[in-house]
């Protein structure tokens, strides 16, 4: 950059600054939040290089009891600055497999902090490694002051920073030719709570957490460029050396991303008072309307079911081609989708990613729990409302896809990882402890998907949507743990369900109950002592003999008997339905305490199965097949199922050449 | 069109040669699918979940199952594909069979048709293997795709692009098939009737003849596997509305799949006969090497001017 537009664009901030702090726009005149952490940056970015150069005013409030004498930052970007940080360690180099280029690596350098005195801190900060002993990430800083803070107390740092966007995308950030996805980009504060700093290294399989507070932030981008960000546009100027500034504001959010490209179509939308504005590659003008009814659907039922959503307006990003990366994922009014060309509308890839990142603006943006520690509390609460969402707008079959004949629901879906990975952690462990990325994802996303749509039907829809908005109302902006979570559902559900949490979210248990056995036979004439049969005597004048046990119309008995098992250590209530062939159906109850539980009948019918959970209302259960057992073998079924498995061998062997359409599937991807 | 109709002709006259083929699809079929009947029944023939298959397919049954049975899948594909390889070498003896019938002539006898089979198989085998260089030379006809779009649209196409040029990539793919299959029936066809015992000149004679005419000897593969297409599309609503959970249902849809089965085996030796027909007619300057057992121009053009 020449002298003179670094000159031009350091004025151009200041009066833009000094302008804007009088006339800056109001979203709600009482703050939701404690706005502990508030940020006026501005920045410039460069498209050739993918580089940022950035200036930011930090006030950060202490709310705390405590003296502050330190701060700590997050600088996330640094996760992608070599092959050594913590991150890269911990992927191998890959996030959801994608590599970095030889020259497309990221990084964030600090070049100056001062006090709003103009005491100059630069060299009064140091890399930490709270999470492990690993000195060569840069991804944290403590930074000394030369006062403390005191309680109740603020600070006002100016931060010159520069940093490089990797490329192509990695692990959400990033830029792929004329694209950006500009996220974690700039140095940020870490929480202060419990006492103690909580600013935790960049992981492989980690999130994030921060405070809420005010963002202006002012974006220096090529002429031709649009923009997407978290907040409000407040205003555009266009500059003399061809760029344009764009002004967004947001108040009591916690994170601030944005996207720039010259490519973008806009297409808009509007559900319950909240601007929707979709950005949309050239690839996917097709899918704009999709895109806004989708938004349309979220909105509406999160705003139904689980509490209004305060903010004005949502910006959705469709990825450009080859930055995949940067999809399904989540900034406070601000989310990334994902979908591919020709995707039919009957595999609701969009629907479903567009759910699910919305969701997040409820429990990551509004909840914001410590996704480091419990990543289940945004991860998992959304992947369970997703299901929900989903179920009822496109159920109750084939919700997620209903294409060619090939029908796929959300339950089925999520139970196929949930089943190979069940057994590996406890649900609640920091996000780096996992024992894999796939256990990560299973406990984070899948297994607390599963265990509350359980226990939605445990308790009820109507208790489950009461404990939910309950959680919402009464936790928003206040970073809810998992007990906060826990102890809304005791007291809204009006009983003590600690015992399905210590099971579902602090260990390994796994839920499996199976009908281990069914015997049904007729019981034979009673013979012995005191019995004799009426055939044998012949006769019926002897009425010091008890005649058999046979009605008058000689009914024949049966004893029946179905042994159920507890095979996973999760202990939970089941119901067992147990079916005769005279149409009778038995319900049983049982705690699902022990080992075992048999059930014995005698009835003049014989038995036809039993099944365990008959209403499908367990769907944590990790094995579903060997709920039930019937008496006969369901040939009828095998058969059928075989004879299209032949069908099909026989099809492949007479034309082995259909196997040649994989290529389709392989090309695009 | 005339040796198609010619083909239907001659591929109806010899019904049991049709018989023969489709026998032998599905006794190998069969044998893939007992094991798979049987770690179905084990797994899951005295649950609902087993019983409720005759109603609809449950994907979360599947799930359960591939997950469950991870090395039970493994080793279905491994008898899928050496006995898909050891019907791949049948299907080679058969094709002597039939190209020795249609050629002759003759309708199907049992021991006319077992001895072309016999006579014919080894060469047949020879000419699969030296055909294996030509297979890949026409299948990777498709890779050209990526090169096209590389140079019309460098190395960041829109997705557009790249998903219409993977639906042009999978129709290369199979017209390097079709011409692979092609090369090798001419060849096949070549060796019957000439008695030719060098397989690298039937396979070149197979290339040269099929690109000689290639309007023809194409447009009755593809109008055959057309009309195979076709029938598969209506197959499926029709197998998919035999859901009804009862045996009766189930018997016919096995009728209707098998009656399918017939049909393609039908179109298959229509092909065979097709093909000679073809052969004969465009390649009648060709002389005759050596005699063949049961080889009978006479009867062969007999045959077609009939």
């Amino acid at each position: 950059m020449k002298f003179s537009d670094l000159f031009w664009s350091s004025v151009l901030m200041l009066i833009t600054g000094l302008t804007s702090a009088n006339s800056q726009p109001v979203i709600f005149p009482h703050p939701l939040s404690p706005r502990i952490a508030n940020y006026n940056i501005g920045v410039r970015y460069n498209p050739d290089g993918h580089t940022l150069a950035g200036h930011d005013t930090l006030t950060w409030h202490n709310t705390s009891t405590d003296i502050i004498h330190n701060l700590v930052f997050h600088l996330y970007l640094n996760a992608f600055r070599n092959n050594k940080s913590t991150f890269m360690f911990e992927s191998g180099a890959n996030s959801r497999s994608y590599e970095i280029d030889s020259d497309g690596w990221g990084y964030i350098n600090i070049k100056s902090i001062r006090l709003s005195t103009g005491e100059d801190l630069t060299h009064s900060y140091e890399f930490i490694h709270p999470d492990d002993v690993n000195s060569e990430d840069k991804t944290v800083i403590d930074l000394s002051l030369p006062r403390a803070i005191k309680s109740g107390g603020s600070i006002t740092l100016m931060i010159d920073f520069s940093a490089k966007l990797p490329q192509p995308p990695i692990a959400r950030s990033g830029a792929k030719s004329e694209y950006a996805l500009v996220s974690q980009w700039f140095p940020k504060i870490g929480v202060y709570i419990d006492h103690t700093w909580n600013c935790h290294q960049y992981h492989a399989h980690s999130e994030f957490f921060a405070d809420f507070g005010v963002y202006n932030v002012r974006m220096t981008v090529p002429g031709s460029n649009i923009v997407g960000a978290t907040g409000l546009e407040v205003d555009t100027v266009r500059n003399n050396d061809g760029t344009t500034t764009h002004w967004y504001h947001a108040e009591d959010v916690h994170d601030f991303a944005w996207t720039t490209s010259p490519e973008f179509l806009e297409v808009k939308g509007r559900a319950q008072n909240v601007d929707i504005r979709i950005l949309l590659q050239p690839d996917h003008r097709e899918q704009g309307l999709r895109h806004v009814e989708a938004a349309k659907t979220a909105i509406d039922y999160f705003h139904k079911w689980y509490g209004t959503y305060p903010f004005p307006n949502l910006t959705i990003v469709d990825p450009r081609r080859g930055a995949s990366e940067t999809g399904g994922m989540e900034y406070p009014t601000f989310i990334t989708g994902l979908t591919y060309f020709g995707l039919p509308a009957t595999i609701r890839g969009v629907e479903d990613v567009v759910i699910h990142e919305f969701g997040h603006n409820y429990w990551y943006h509004l909840l914001a729990s410590n996704e480091f520690e419990e990543s289940w509390m945004d991860e998992g609460i959304n992947t369970y409302t997703e299901m929900q969402i989903i179920h009822d707008a496109y159920g109750p079959d084939a919700d997620l896809i209903n294409f060619m004949g090939v029908q796929l629901s959300m339950v089925p879906y999520e139970r196929l990882s949930y089943m190979g990975n069940a057994t590996y952690d406890p649900t609640v462990r920091r996000a780096w402890e996992y024992y894999s990325g796939a256990s990560y994802a299973v406990n984070s996303y899948i297994k607390p998907g599963l265990l509350l749509t359980t226990l939605h039907n445990y308790l009820g829809a109507d208790t489950m949507l009461k404990i939910m908005r309950t959680y919402v109302e009464r936790w928003k902006f206040r970073h809810p743990k998992s007990k906060d979570f826990t102890d809304v559902v005791n007291e809204v559900a009006g009983q003590n369900l600690d015992w399905f949490f210590n099971q579902g979210l602090y260990s390994r248990a796994v839920l499996d109950y199976s009908v281990d056995k069914v015997q049904t036979f007729a019981l034979a004439d009673a013979r012995g002592f005191d019995y004799t049969s009426s055939e044998s005597t012949g006769s019926s004048k002897d009425s010091t003999l008890r005649t058999a046990n046979h009605t008058k119309d000689s009914t024949t008995l049966y004893f029946s008997e179905v042994d159920i098992r507890r095979l996973g250590d999760f202990r939970f209530p089941v119901e067992i339905e147990v079916a005769f062939d005279n149409g009778e159906k038995v319900r049983e109850h049982w705690d699902g305490q022990d080992l075992w539980k048999k059930y014995r009948y005698t009835k003049p019918a014989r038995l036809v199965y039993a099944t365990v959970d008959p209403d499908h209302k367990i769907p944590l259960d990790i094995n579903i097949t060997n709920n039930s057992k019937t008496v006969e073998t369901a040939s009828l079924g095998i058969n059928k199922t075989a004879i299209r498995f032949l069908f099909w061998i026989q099809t492949l062997f007479d034309q082995p050449d259909l196997l040649n359409v994989i290529t389709f599937a392989t090309s695009i991807f | 069109m005339h040796y198609l109709l010619e083909g239907l002709k001659a591929g109806w006259k010899n019904k049991r040669m049709m018989l023969v083929f489709y026998l032998v699809n599905l006794f190998f079929s069969i044998i893939v699918m007992i094991p798979f009947r049987s770690f179905l029944i084990n797994y899951a023939g005295q649950s609902l979940s087993g019983k409720s298959l005759a109603e609809h397919f449950d994907l979360d049954f599947l799930f359960e199952f591939i997950r469950n049975n991870n090395g039970v899948v493994s080793m279905l594909t491994s008898i899928f594909l050496v006995v898909g390889s050891i019907y791949w070498l049948v299907g080679l003896l058969l094709s002597g069979g039939a190209y020795g019938v249609f050629s002759s002539g003759d309708r199907y006898s049992f021991p006319l048709f077992w001895k072309y089979a016999g006579h014919y198989f080894s060469r047949f085998v020879r000419l699969f293997l030296w055909s294996i260089p030509v297979f890949v030379i026409f299948y990777s006809i498709q890779f050209l795709e990526n090169g096209v779009i590389r140079l019309l649209y460098g190395t960041d196409p829109y997705e557009n692009i790249l998903v219409w040029g993977a639906a042009i990539k999978t129709g290369l793919g199979y017209l390097g098939i079709l011409i692979y299959y092609l090369t090798l029936d001419y060849a096949r066809v070549y060796t019957v009737q000439t008695g030719e015992t060098k397989m690298r000149r039937a396979l070149w004679h197979g290339v040269k003849f099929t690109f000689r005419h290639f309007i023809s000897t194409l447009s009755l593969s593809l109008i055959l596997f057309l009309t195979g297409a076709v029938a598969l599309v209506l197959y499926n609503p029709l197998a998919d509305a035999l859901h009804r959970p009862n045996t009766l249902v189930v018997i016919l849809l096995l009728l209707v799949q098998q009656c399918y089965i017939l049909f393609r085996i039908y179109l298959r030796l229509t092909l065979y006969a097709g093909q000679t027909f073809l052969h004969s007619r465009k390649n009648v300057d060709q002389t005759v090497t050596s005699p063949e057992p049961g080889y009978d121009t006479g009867a062969l053009a007999a045959g077609m001017e009939s």
